[in-house]
């Protein structure tokens, strides 16, 4: 949350970006870069992919610059609705985790090497999106769905569709890099008869992902685009 | 290429094969004093913290066994001392009257408001990775100092996950108050008076009945 934000838009977009409060934000025209921080020793931060691939439809993780700027031993991270897949980069790169699709909205880890002492700056890189709204499917039954703002913005969590719709009983869980002696754990809370409580105004960061734990039936979390531009 | 695969299994390993425990315990409603008629709604005044300090603790038992607090075993955080008893106190939160939202944060670094729902975003999992051992947890709330006639609350019995690994692994969650308060309803007996406190009553009880004679 300390980490320095600013925001440059160059283009006739300049003044329509939304700023992000703790992350660094940078656009030229339509393309945007979103800067998150992994701190070094083998430590994990979030990550999604709210830029879109500017040559692709859809965002292949080993082409995105998450991928290509992580460090070689870093690890990646991906929830596939049951436990926690990935694998390492190595000399030959992320392997079959090269190919993996990043959806709309999806969050990932990536974990630093365990032999690194400086924190690793990541840019995501990639045009802003300009569709008017994304689906993302959220599991019901209190599985656990690992999730992102699928546009390059901020947002409180409490006013979003995600939080207001769900039934009381769900849950959500922030990865906080500061707990736990600086290894980081998940922080969060249940939906209660008071709502979501002190976590209804969580702020949540562009390029930062959460898990969500819906206590009602699967629904899709539809996020309009949350400003006028491109 | 097998050095990458090496890295990778390391990596899963370290992701699946540590066992621990990890628990987020707190409530999913908030709690109410033991006089509190609703249950389902926040009447001004009605949370456990409008009108009493409060003890939280997170216990362990071995045996899926909830046994009697005991008041006066304030050093082992007032678990039972029975026969067979093995309740361990993991975690305690000690909250003062009012709630210590903008006051002192309780030892694990969390606070809570009136109703004991957090107000802060601290962390309110606990964890012991090194913790292997299966067994139960139950938590329990002391209704101010535990005493003579006061009310505290047991909840139900959760069995203890023992494959938290930490790092990416989600924290069993243990909400308590699910459908609406939770309100301390059982309550310690009155102090029972000690022999020579009772031999004393006796006698005043003779003075009284010689003197009614007399009368």
């Amino acid at each position: 949350m300390k980490k320095t934000m600013w925001i440059a838009m160059v283009g006739a977009f300049a003044a329509s970006i939304v700023a992000a409060s703790a992350q660094e934000v940078l656009s030229a025209n339509a393309v945007g870069y979103i800067k998150r921080t992994v701190k070094a020793g083998g430590k994990l931060e979030t990550f999604s992919l709210s830029l879109n691939n500017m040559n692709e439809i859809s965002n292949v993780f080993g082409r995105t610059s998450v991928a290509q700027e992580a460090p070689r031993n870093s690890t990646v991270y991906f929830w596939d609705g049951l436990q926690w897949v990935g694998g390492p980069k190595g000399m030959s790169g992320w392997g079959v985790w090269s190919n993996r699709v990043v959806l709309p909205g999806e969050g990932f880890f990536i974990k630093s090497p365990a032999t690194s002492t400086v924190d690793i700056a990541i840019t995501i890189t990639g045009e802003v999106p300009d569709d008017s709204s994304f689906q993302r499917g959220i599991t019901g039954s209190s599985n656990i769905t690992l999730v992102a703002n699928p546009y390059p913005v901020d947002f409180v969590f409490g006013s979003s569709v995600l939080a207001t719709g769900a039934v009381r009983n769900s849950t959500v869980s922030f990865w906080d890099i500061t707990q736990n002696g600086g290894n980081g754990a998940w922080v969060g809370g249940p939906k209660g008869m008071a709502g979501w409580g002190v976590w209804s105004n969580r702020v949540v960061q562009a390029g930062e992902a959460f898990a969500f734990k819906e206590a009602g039936s699967s629904r899709i979390w539809e996020s309009a685009k949350p400003y006028t531009w491109p | 290429m097998k050095k990458a695969v090496a890295i990778f299994c390391m990596a899963i390993v370290a992701t699946v094969s540590f066992a621990g425990v990890g628990i987020d315990w707190q409530t999913s409603n908030g709690t109410a004093w033991h006089g509190a008629t609703d249950l389902f709604n926040y009447n001004a005044g009605e949370g456990l913290l409008d009108r009493y300090s409060a003890i939280w603790q997170l216990i362990y038992s071995a045996t899926d066994t909830i046994e009697a607090p005991d008041y006066g075993n304030s050093a082992n955080g007032y678990v039972g001392t029975g026969v067979g008893a093995d309740d361990v106190v993991w975690a305690q939160r000690e909250i003062q009257l009012h709630g210590n939202d903008g006051g002192t944060p309780c030892a694990d670094g969390t606070t809570w408001n009136n109703w004991m729902l957090a107000a802060s975003m601290a962390s309110t999992t606990y964890q012991d990775l090194s913790w292997t051992t299966a067994g139960f947890v139950y938590q329990r709330i002391f209704e101010g100092t535990p005493g003579p006639e006061t009310y505290y609350y047991d909840s139900a019995t959760l069995p203890v996950d023992t494959t938290f690994a930490g790092g990416t692994a989600t924290p069993q969650q243990f909400y308590i108050s699910p459908d609406g308060l939770t309100q301390p309803t059982s309550q310690f007996p009155p102090a029972v008076p000690e022999p020579a406190t009772m031999g004393l009553l006796g006698l005043g009880a003779l003075v009284m009945a010689i003197r009614r004679r007399r009368a």
